[in-house]
Parts: structure tokens; C-alpha cells; sequence
């Protein structure tokens, strides 16, 4: 009997190339494109889960509210934190800790390379992450001031097939290492990222000695709670703890709160955060797979009409109800199945491109995935299931007397069902291709926004120890090219700049009030060079000596903020340094534009000047890439060791977008695969459909209607199915992308002609797949149509 | 054998009912040859149907050897339609993804019958109608008349008591047609029970009695 229906199956399959073609390449396109992204999600989902203490890892954050309600989250943390946790809070087993570093020169004997990736961290660190080891042990790895732990790679690097256990690395021409351990490369799904692991200490140098005051650092606190702990309880005394040794001025309450270990990669310190996009990404995945199988089952339901005579024959040589359902199910089984085998093909051959596109590295690993595999099969009984259940439920109980008597009910039910269907996919279509206008159009806008500083020909420079001690000499070198129009340099880059002060006083400010400001330290020529507008007064200047200390410029929030007209002359204290205000600056985006504008003030402190690792170079538009070898040579005279690193400042912000342009990319295929497998459908739908109309058509003809008219006649249809699907998809679209635009401080606006144009493409689109079939039926001879009547 | 009393099948469409048969009585012994005679629409095929158990009557009694077939479920009638009627189309109705041997087979896979007597059943089956050098081809790679001759070897496998052939001539040509009835009135002679439906005189020749329908109505 199985055997008898397989072989049905296959030959109705092959008695229907073209049918069965768009049939299981639309299901096994949607099966596809399901599987990359449950690939993607499933990696996403996987950060940080290799750790065995995975479930008792924390990362220490900072909540400080102040009392005008502004809050502000920082991962920042205080250097005798750890320590004092470890001490004091019994949940605590262990503390570590972290903090990152690029760019620092690393020798053996004649090697020597710049690393970009070094993690400083205490001994406990490697007892509490699981890292696996493959030389040396990892209680005892950092215990030792002068040690590192490498990866196998960077083993490789430098000590080839050597033995590196106790060989010696020197780091930045600072300090002589010890090669402690080795460990295997640090997996992708890592928050934690480093090819060299040093002591903490070492971040600042061999002779630092450990400060005992509490402030904000360039350090992460991670703890190891025991497994009885329970977080809220635990955030409770350790911000005690922190309250005795460091406790928060009056205008201010600080909370220290525990973020897991396996939330950081996804969430926010409070909520939100990338997760947003694993659940828009499962739901169009999800989706573009119903939207397949409603296919598959439309096409297959469809086509199942065809096959009411063998149901009938089946039936009055003794098939029973049962028998036939079993049938019909195990074909549509079968069927998806083979677009299962497809899908997997595709996604096999698609992988590279998609880790290409995503940055991951991805692989169908039927051993290691099991979930995904258990998955899939599910994926495939079910649409198997759904789609076979029309012809196993309707067709099966359909009276033989009526099928052989040719009086089959062509289910005008089952008709309406297929407009919902066919209605939803265009609607989908619709909306995905609205979204991909609308990311890109944000995009673009953010692209083209003024920042209030031209960051075009602006060449950033990350600078350090050599070049930072020679910096005005550098500078003069750098002058000497006629290419070479200003340089500067900073503390931040204008990109992201963070950091607040709120120890801030001036004339007539409420001392009860808490304020703060966003603050960078910069040199001369700072706002010459950045091609900042000065709306007030000056910027700092040579010609007047008092402007290294004591001299403020602000931009125009900040002198609302402190509710002048003109503050310039006006005394301001920021860190409890007394100044005047110099100048007041036009508004300038120095975050993302996710970020609104806030006050901001600038000031110069040649005892920084050591610290101050952003140099800018403002280039002429002609002949950049000589004024770049130039650049280069000047780099490479004055700190061999390094090469330079550079950026122009423009490519520096796009990359603020990263995520938000990645989003766009996959939302633009998901849009075109929607729209493949919609027209797939509508193809095989229209096939149908016209053949059903044969008749019609060949009377028409004959009573005189031209080719044109019976065209318009075919097509008349699914134009109303598009339009009915634009009324759908347009509010959806419009409040979905409203949404989306809201996490941007500055937007585009939306833009009603993207909707329109959205619907005019899916529409000479959908035109175009049935006026095939149209024209064909409209051109053919209506006397074959009619002959066999 | 068969007994109907007071068969009625109307159908509705709107307001209107339309009569298929009226009040229908007849009897049919086992071993009959019987011929169904009318003009078109006097509800010959809705009688063979109803006998078939194909349709229900809208009313009345069908008794077939001691069953009341008008109180069975679907399920029974099933059982008793697939072990003791054949059926016979004047379009043959073979399955067109199924070969000769398969559409022979198909039968007997619904009866559940064992795979070696199976094999040997349909192998009979081919040598007695004569297609064995048929069995790989599919129904629209044969001849009007061979299709109705594996149609009927179909019809005859699961050795029904009765045979119902609705007009089994009419897409043959004159010689087919021949062919066909002999084969009839071979089963008959070896004890099947069968009633067919037919325009053609000759045809009814075969048979030893004649029941004539016009309008629904049994005529004399």
C-alpha cells in the first residue's frame, strides 16, 4: 500500500514539473530562510554560555540617580571594588576585575607585531571563567605581577612549534612577561575577547600602586556569586558595602546592580538592548516560513482539485475515508520533506554568504544541533501536515456519485480562503519592503545630517606614547604638507563621548539643583580643525596665555542650561576648577543620533597631554591618498614601532550604524525572498486559475472580446488582491517603522510616497507573474479550448 | 438477492425538487442478468448508484441478501460495497498514474489481501482478459476497449456477487462493444450477478430481463 502511494506521489510529482518545480522551491526557499536565521538566533543566544559557572556570573553596574530624576547606567566600576566584595559579602565566592586594551606592541627575540586585543585582569579571573587551558593551570596562571596567558594562535605566532610556557614576552617596551598558560582561541560567542591576558595592575603600568579611592575607571567588576545567592538580595548589600567606603554626595543615589553574565551580549543594563532585534528577525523568519507553507498548501490545495477523479475511482473499488486521508497526508508529508532536503542544500551553499553578511561564522552542525534538527523535522511534519489537510480532509469525504458524475464542488470556500492567503503574503511583501525603504532612508539621513562639525577630509588618529610626548613637533611636520590644512587633538572622539561631570557651579545656579554636562579636554585649534561654528565669543587660543586652565567654551544647550543669553565672561566651575566662560559653540551631534543633544562643556589641561591619544588632521579635498602616505611617514618617523592608526572621521560615524545597516541588509532580503515566493505562488495560482477559465476565455473570444480585454479581465482580480493587500500592510508598516524611528533622537521623516511606491512595485510585480498566464490563455485558440467540451 | 421497496431520490436545488426515481420496487435474484433501459435522465444511473451504494435513496428500503442497507453507516456500507459489488464506467475511470497491474492491484490493497496471492490473483486476472502484455502501461497508453477490459478485470478481481455496468459500450466502437458484452455474459454464466445499464438493444440482448425507467418510474 505505502508503496503504491509513493508511487503516486512521485509520478504526479513528475507528471507536473513545472508545478511541483515552484511548489517545493517556494517551500524550500521559506525552510532556508528560516534555518539561517534560527542559525543566527541560536548563535546570538549563545554568548557566554560555555562558561560552567555560566548561571553564578555577574557583571557589576552602576545606577546613579539624581534628584532632578535624570538617571545614568555605566559598566564602569571602582578599583577596589573586587577586592572588597571577595572580603566582605559572604555570596561572593570570587571577584575579577576586566579591562581592554588595543594597540600595544608586543616582542620576542626579533618578532614583533602591534596586538589589538589584550584583556587585564586579576588571578581570580580565570578560576571563575571557564577558558579551557591547554599548558599551564588557570588557578595560578596570573598570580604573578609579570605573567600572561596567550592563545593558542598568538603561540603559534611567536613561538612557532617552541614550548612557550615560560618564555618571555615583552609588552609596549614597558615590562618583560611570562608566558603563564595557554588557552584555546576564545570562542566568537565570547563577550570576552582577548588573544593576551595580563594581571590587572599592569593596565597602568609596572610601577603603579593599587589606589584606594573610589571613582569611575576603565574597569568592569565581574563577581562569581555562590548558588544560593539571590541577586536582588546580593545588589542590596554590595551597594551597602559600597555606600560605607564611598559614600554618594546628597544630590545623589547610587545604586550597584548585577547584570548575568549570558544577558550582556543581548540586553540592556535595563531592558531593551539588541534582543529587539532577535524577536523582529524570529518573527519575519517565522513568516516567510507560514507565508511558504500557506503557499505550498495554496498550490497544493489548487492542484489537489485535479485528483478528485482518482478519489472518486479510489473509492468505489473499496477505499475507505481513512485510507485516503492517510494517503493524501503522506504525500504532502513527502513532498515537504523534499523541500526540507532543498532547504538544507540551499542554506549549505547560502552559509558562506550570510557569514559573510553577519559577521558569524555559522555551520549546520547536525551533531551539535539538535534542537535545530528536531526543529526542522517538526517544521516539515507540520507543513506537510497543513497543507495536505485540505485535499485529506475535503477530498476524502468527497461522494464518488458526484466526482464521477463531473459535478465537483470547486469549493468557493476554499477560494475565499486562497485570496486571505494569497492577500497576506502581498501584504507581507509590502510591509518588509516599506521597512527596507524606510531603514535606508534613515540611513541615508543620517548619513547627510550636519553634525556641526564637517567630519569629511577629517582624518582621526589614534596616538599614542611616542607621539603623544612629541606632539607639537609631530604637529609641525604634519604642517609642513600644504595638503595639511590644521591639526588637533582630544581626550574623546566626538563620535561617542560619554562621560559627564555634575560637580558644576556658576553664577545664580540653584545649589540644590543636580545638573551635569558631557565634557571632552582638547588643544588648540580644536574647533578650526573640526570646522566647529563658534555662535559666541572665541575658541581657545595661543594669544591668550590664561586659556589653558581656567577657560570654558560651552555649546548652546549648556548655555541654556545655565539660563544665560550670553555667557560668555561668566564665571563657571567645573571639577571645582574655577574659569570664565570663553565662548559659547553651535550645537554638535557627539554621540550617535539615537542621542539628543546635551549640554556640553570643553576646557584645555596641558597635565593631560600624556593622556590625549585623539589627534585630527584636517586634509584638503584634492590628493588625499599622497596627503595620506604623508600622514604615514610622518607616523612611522617619529614612533617606528607602530603602524598608525587612522580613520577618516566620516567612515568612523557610519560605523556608528553598523547594526542598524545590518538590520537593513537582512530586512532587504527577507523583502526579496517574500516577494519571490509570493509570485511563486501567484505564478502557480494564476496557472490554475486560468485553466479553470479555459472555457470562459474560449467563449469570450468567440463572441468577440479581444485578446486586451481578456487580459484585463484575468488580471482585473489580483490587482483588487494587491490593493486590498496595501490597505493591510500600510497602517502595520507605518506604525511598526514609527516605532522603529523612535529610537532615534533625529529622524527622517516618514515619507507617504514610500508607501505608495511600495505599492505600485509589488503591483506591476504581480501583474507581470500573471499576465504570462494571461496572455497565454488570451492568445490561444479558443477552438481548443472548446473542442472538448 | 436485492429488494427495494418505495425507492425515492429527489434532489433540492432552491425550492424546487427534482425527481430522480419514484417510488421504485423491484427485485433482483441472485444470478440474474439484468438490463436497465430509458431515455437519458429517466434515472437509470441514479438506480445503479443507489444499488451500488454509491448514493442514498431520499427514502424507502434496500435490502441486500439480509442486510437493511438504508440502516448502515457509512463504515458497513463500505465494507459491504468493496467485498461484494463491482463496478463498471462507461469512461472506465482507471486511475491515470496507476499501470494496468496497479490499477488491478488497487482493489485488492483496500481488501488487505496478503502480497502473494495478490500477485497471483492479479497474474490471473491479466492472462484471463488477455493484457498481460499490458500490465506496465498506463490506462491513456491503451485502447478505448482494452481500458474497459481492465476496467471490468478491475470490477471482477475481488470476486464480486454483483456486477453494476453503467452504459460499459458506449465509447467502444461496435467490435469492443462485443467483446466487452461476452465477457459479461461469461460471468454471468459462472454465477455473477449483473445489472447494467444500456441504450442499445442489442445489448439488452444479453440479458434475460428488461426493467424500462421513464421519468423516475418503472415502466411496463
Amino acid at each position: 500500500m505505502l508503496k503504491s502511494y509513493l508511487k503516486i506521489a512521485f509520478r504526479n510529482i513528475g507528471k507536473h514539473k513545472g508545478f511541483s518545480f515552484i511548489n517545493i522551491a517556494g517551500l524550500a526557499i521559506g525552510m532556508a530562510c528560516c534555518i539561517l536565521i534560527l542559525l543566527w538566533i541560536q548563535d546570538e543566544l549563545s554568548y557566554d554560555k560555555f562558561h560552567e559557572n555560566r548561571n553564578e556570573l555577574y557583571r557589576v553596574f552602576t545606577k546613579v540617580q539624581y534628584s532632578d530624576g535624570r538617571t545614568n547606567l555605566f559598566t564602569e566600576s571602582y578599583f577596589p571594588l573586587s577586592r572588597v566584595l571577595t572580603e566582605e559579602c559572604p555570596e561572593v565566592v570570587a571577584a575579577s576585575r576586566y579591562a581592554t586594551h588595543y594597540g600595544l606592541l608586543v616582542k620576542y627575540g626579533e618578532k614583533s607585531f602591534a596586538e589589538d586585543s589584550f584583556g587585564f585582569a586579576d588571578a581570580s579571573f580565570l578560576s571563575m571563567f571557564s577558558f579551557p587551558f591547554l599548558k599551564g593551570d588557570p588557578k595560578t596562571a596570573l598570580s604573578d605581577k609579570f605573567s600572561v596567558v596567550i592563545t593558542e594562535e598568538m603561540s603559534q605566532k611567536y613561538f612557532g612549534r617552541e614550548d612557550p610556557m615560560g618564555k618571555t614576552l615583552n609588552v609596549n617596551d614597558q615590562v618583560d612577561l611570562q608566558v603563564t598558560g595557554v588557552i584555546e582561541e576564545v570562542p566568537l560567542d565570547s563577550s570576552l575577547q582577548f588573544d593576551f591576558l595580563i594581571p590587572y595592575p599592569l593596565y597602568w603600568g609596572p610601577d603603579w600602586t593599587e589606589p584606594d579611592h573610589w571613582g569611575g575607571n576603565p574597569l568592569e567588576t565581574y563577581v562569581l556569586l555562590n548558588k544560593n545567592a539571590v541577586t536582588y538580595e546580593t545588589e542590596k548589600k554590595i551597594t551597602s558595602i559600597k555606600e560605607k567606603h564611598d559614600p554618594s554626595p546628597a544630590t545623589q543615589s547610587t545604586t550597584l546592580n548585577l547584570q548575568p553574565l549570558t544577558r550582556i551580549h543581548l540586553y540592556g543594563l535595563e531592558g531593551g538592548g539588541p534582543v529587539t532585534y532577535i524577536y523582529i528577525f524570529l518573527a519575519v523568519a517565522l513568516f516567510v516560513l507560514i507565508i511558504a507553507c500557506i503557499n505550498f498548501m495554496n498550490l497544493s490545495t489548487a492542484k489537489a482539485a485535479t485528483r478528485a477523479g482518482e478519489v472518486g475511482m479510489r473509492k468505489v473499488v473499496g477505499a475507505r475515508k481513512a485510507d485516503l486521508i492517510k494517503q493524501f497526508f503522506g504525500e504532502s508529508i513527502l513532498l515537504s520533506f523534499i523541500a526540507l532536503f532543498l532547504a538544507l542544500l540551499i542554506v549549505e551553499l547560502l552559509l558562506p554568504v550570510f557569514n559573510n553578511l553577519s559577521g558569524k561564522q555559522l555551520a549546520l552542525g547536525f551533531s551539535s544541533n539538535i534542537i535545530i534538527i528536531l526543529g526542522l523535522l517538526g517544521i516539515a511534519v507540520f507543513t506537510g501536515v497543513v497543507s495536505g489537510s485540505y485535499p485529506a480532509l475535503f477530498l476524502s469525504s468527497l461522494q464518488p456519485v458526484k466526482v464521477l458524475k463531473g459535478s465537483v464542488p470547486l469549493s468557493s470556500g476554499s477560494s475565499l480562503f486562497r485570496k486571505v492567503l494569497v492577500v497576506s503574503q502581498f501584504a507581507l511583501s509590502i510591509f518588509l519592503i516599506i521597512g527596507t525603504a524606510i531603514i535606508y532612508r534613515q540611513l541615508n539621513y543620517m548619513k547627510n545630517r550636519d553634525m556641526g562639525y564637517d567630519a569629511n577630509q577629517l582624518i582621526f588618529i589614534y596616538v599614542q606614547r611616542d607621539l603623544t610626548a612629541k606632539y607639537e613637533s609631530v604637529k609641525n611636520e604634519l604642517l609642513k604638507n600644504s595638503n595639511i590644512l590644521s591639526v588637533t587633538r582630544s581626550l574623546q572622539v566626538p563620535s561617542n563621548i560619554g562621560s559627564t561631570v555634575s560637580a558644576l557651579d556658576w553664577e545664580g545656579k540653584n545649589p540644590d539643583e543636580s545638573v551635569s554636562m558631557n565634557w571632552d579636554i582638547v588643544d588648540f585649534d580644536y574647533f578650526e580643525t573640526l570646522k566647529m561654528e563658534m555662535v559666541q565669543g572665541r575658541g581657545f587660543s595661543r594669544e591668550f596665555g590664561s586659556d589653558v586652565s581656567g577657560a570654558y567654551i560651552v555649546n548652546e544647550e549648556a548655555a541654556e542650561l545655565m539660563g544665560m543669553e550670553s555667557p560668555v565672561g561668566k564665571r563657571l566651575s567645573v571639577f571645582r576648577n574655577e574659569g570664565k566662560v570663553i565662548g559659547v559653540v553651535k550645537n554638535f551631534h557627539f554621540k550617535s543620533l539615537h542621542n539628543e543633544i546635551t549640554p556640553f562643556v570643553f576646557w584645555m589641561n596641558p597635565g593631560w597631554a600624556s593622556m590625549m591619544s585623539c589627534l585630527f588632521v584636517r586634509v584638503a579635498p584634492s590628493n588625499i591618498s599622497e596627503t595620506l602616505e604623508y600622514v604615514k611617514s610622518v607616523g612611522t618617523k617619529f614612533s617606528p614601532a607602530y603602524p598608525l592608526r587612522y580613520q577618516f572621521m566620516a567612515e568612523r560615524l557610519d560605523r556608528l550604524y553598523n547594526r542598524e545597516r545590518l538590520m537593513g541588509k537582512i530586512i532587504s532580503y527577507f523583502a526579496l525572498l517574500a516577494i519571490v515566493i509570493s509570485c511563486l505562488g501567484l505564478f502557480g495560482l494564476a496557472s490554475f486559475m486560468t485553466e479553470r477559465r479555459t472555457k470562459e476565455i474560449g467563449i469570450r473570444k468567440v463572441l468577440g472580446s479581444s485578446v486586451s480585454k481578456v487580459v484585463f479581465l484575468l488580471s482585473k482580480e489580483f490587482t483588487k488582491w494587491v490593493l486590498v493587500a496595501n490597505v493591510i500592510a500600510w497602517p502595520v508598516a507605518y506604525y511598526l517603522m514609527s516605532r522603529w524611528l523612535q529610537n532615534f533622537a533625529y529622524r527622517a521623516s516618514l515619507g507617504f510616497w514610500i508607501f505608495i511606491m511600495s505599492g505600485v512595485l509589488i503591483l506591476v510585480i504581480a501583474l507581470l507573474t500573471v499576465s504570462y498566464q494571461a496572455i497565454r490563455a488570451a492568445t490561444a485558440n479558443p477552438v481548443d479550448a472548446l473542442r472538448y467540451e | 438477492m436485492i429488494k427495494l421497496v418505495d425507492i425515492t431520490k429527489y434532489y433540492s436545488s432552491g425550492y424546487v425538487k427534482t425527481f430522480a426515481l419514484r417510488d421504485i420496487n423491484l427485485e433482483v435474484k441472485e444470478g440474474e442478468f439484468m438490463t436497465v433501459m430509458g431515455p437519458s435522465g429517466a434515472g437509470k444511473s441514479t438506480l445503479l448508484y443507489i444499488l451500488g451504494m454509491l448514493d442514498t435513496p431520499s427514502s424507502g428500503e434496500y435490502h441486500f441478501f439480509d442486510q437493511k442497507v438504508h440502516r448502515l453507516s457509512e463504515k458497513q456500507l463500505s465494507e459491504l460495497h468493496k467485498n461484494h459489488i463491482g463496478f463498471v464506467f462507461q469512461s472506465y475511470h482507471l486511475i491515470d498514474d496507476l499501470t494496468v497491474y496497479e490499477n488491478l492491484e488497487t482493489p485488492l490493497l483496500y481488501k488487505k489481501v496478503k502480497g502473494a496471492e495478490r500477485k497471483s490473483k492479479v497474474a490471473e486476472m491479466l492472462d484471463r482478459f488477455q493484457v498481460v502484455a499490458k500490465k506496465d502501461l498506463f490506462p491513456n497508453q491503451l485502447s478505448g476497449g482494452q481500458q474497459q477490459k481492465v476496467a471490468v478485470a478491475r470490477a471482477v478481481i475481488t470476486n464480486p456477487k454483483l456486477i453494476l455496468a453503467d452504459e460499459p459500450t458506449g465509447n467502444l466502437n461496435t467490435k469492443e462493444g462485443q467483446e466487452i458484452m461476452e465477457l459479461f455474459k461469461e460471468l454471468n454464466e459462472e454465477g455473477t450477478t449483473i445489472i447494467q445499464v444500456t441504450h442499445s438493444e442489442k445489448n439488452a440482448s444479453y440479458g434475460r430481463r428488461i426493467v424500462n425507467l421513464l421519468d423516475g418510474w418503472i415502466v411496463d
